[in-house]
């Protein structure tokens, strides 16, 4: 729609469909405890990207035969809503896509919790996208590991995710769901700020391997900004 | 398979891998960046591939049909890939290696648009060919990714649907007596490398490519 238009996704301020700058990522913002019956839980909003994860855990094993004697078991569920987007599409949760994402979730979680610590218990988070504006695999790994924190399950260290992507010509942090479809290639990474590393890497096709590296660098600004805000956020709460 | 007495996760098989890796060796005598052999044999029909990677072996199964295209897009067929470890059983959650092998093969041949899936329209809104790609893993040595997009792209490059016309206001497909099969439009054949990173003690990080069972449960 929009290129048909020929609406350019940067205009002559150099500023894009919603008013950021190339490499500003949206606004984030985060309410904890907003399932009061979970262990921890946060309504996490990245733009309009709605995204809600609860906690419950360590709590003893749904089936005993799961059950890790030295470690805990991590178990991801990821849903979204069927009125996320613009036309409505049930998904369930066994999607190829939602199974996917649940998988890598669960993998990047296992690593980042200190599982030694609770041993033979089960760490079960749900994530469920409320409103996808884009972005959903980032804001679901923000919301999956802030609603971590507020169930107080030890950690790592505080990851933060974010995404970036070539459209045209140019290199865009965090992007929402138009630019996101037309976007010639978009990454998503999940960095741990203390140690640098980066737990989670996904790309989207298509993207030019001359671009790559420097799609990487602007979606690890994109991730240290989020975790600025996300600092800041959690000195308030405390 | 018999000749594997200790299971790969024991610590003993876990330390071997990671003390050969600091001395740039490999298990089987490779480079740190050394593949195995690779071995892909057609069958006559070609529509079946059987692709091998060192042990890591797979079949490749294709299957077209004439199908309904969907609503919202009238002008292109479908292609499923769909991934098969019931004879690997003896993996853990072999169900998850299912779904991340047709993830992972849905994006590098449809979403990437290597594979023309608009050549696959007969009747613009009515009928489309639906391409089924089925790969069931044989045995599994490690690399299934490679291994799974080396055979679909050899098994795409030279299967050959039938040829359908519209007659009538309906649609004939020829036999391959009639008329030849027509290959399928390929842009482009996606090539895949897996890289493992063994992390050795003092934060040293060793990449090692291809890496087999007994590696995968090192890094």
């Amino acid at each position: 729609m929009f290129a048909a238009a020929g609406l350019d996704f940067l205009d002559v301020c150099g500023l894009r469909v919603d008013g950021r700058k190339p490499n500003e990522s949206r606004r984030v913002s985060s309410k904890y405890g907003a399932i009061p019956k979970s262990d921890g839980s946060v309504f996490w909003e990245q733009g309009n990207t709605h995204v809600i994860a609860s906690v419950f855990g360590p709590r003893p094993c749904t089936y005993r035969s799961q059950e890790k004697s030295s470690s805990a078991r991590v178990q991801v569920s990821f849903s979204i809503s069927p009125f996320a987007r613009s036309e409505r599409k049930e998904r369930s949760r066994s999607d190829r896509q939602s199974l996917e994402l649940s998988h890598a979730l669960e993998q990047t979680l296992s690593q980042i919790i200190l599982t030694d610590a609770y041993p033979k218990t089960e760490i079960a988070v749900f994530v469920h996208v409320l409103q996808d504006d884009g972005g959903i695999r980032s804001a679901s790994f923000n919301a999956a590991c802030m609603a971590l924190v507020d169930a107080g399950i030890a950690m790592n260290d505080c990851p933060a995710a974010s995404s970036a992507g070539t459209v045209g010509n140019n290199i865009l942090c965090d992007l929402n769901s138009v630019e996101s479809s037309l976007c010639d290639g978009e990454i998503t990474a999940v960095l741990m700020p203390r140690t640098n590393e980066i737990v989670h890497l996904h790309a989207d096709p298509k993207l030019v391997t001359e671009k790559f590296s420097s799609v990487l660098e602007a979606a690890l600004v994109g991730c240290k900004n989020n975790h600025e805000t996300i600092k800041a956020d959690l000195q308030h709460e405390v | 398979m018999a000749h594997r007495l200790a299971p790969v996760s024991c610590t003993a098989n876990v330390e071997f891998v990671k003390e050969c890796a600091a001395r740039d060796l490999r298990i089987d005598g490779r480079g740190t960046d050394g593949m195995r052999r690779i071995k892909l044999t057609h069958a006559h029909d070609g529509s079946t591939v059987e692709c091998q990677l060192g042990q890591t072996r797979l079949v490749v199964c294709l299957s077209c049909d004439v199908g309904i295209p969907y609503a919202d897009r009238p002008n292109e067929g479908t292609v499923v890939f769909h991934a098969d470890f019931s004879m690997a059983a003896y993996l853990q959650k072999p169900e998850r290696l299912e779904n991340q092998v047709a993830v992972m093969l849905e994006r590098a041949f449809k979403r990437s648009k290597a594979l023309d899936i608009e050549s696959f329209c007969i009747y613009s809104g009515k009928r489309a060919w639906r391409l089924q790609v089925d790969v069931r893993v044989l045995h599994y040595d490690g690399n299934i990714m490679d291994a799974a997009v080396l055979g679909v792209s050899t098994a795409l490059s030279s299967f050959k649907r039938p040829d359908a016309t519209v007659v009538d206001g309906r649609v004939k497909v020829y036999s391959a007596l009639e008329r030849s099969p027509v290959p399928l439009t390929l842009h482009a054949l996606p090539v895949s490398c897996t890289i493992g990173w063994v992390k050795l003690l003092g934060n040293k990080i060793i990449p090692i490519t291809d890496p087999n069972l007994a590696e995968e449960a090192a890094l």
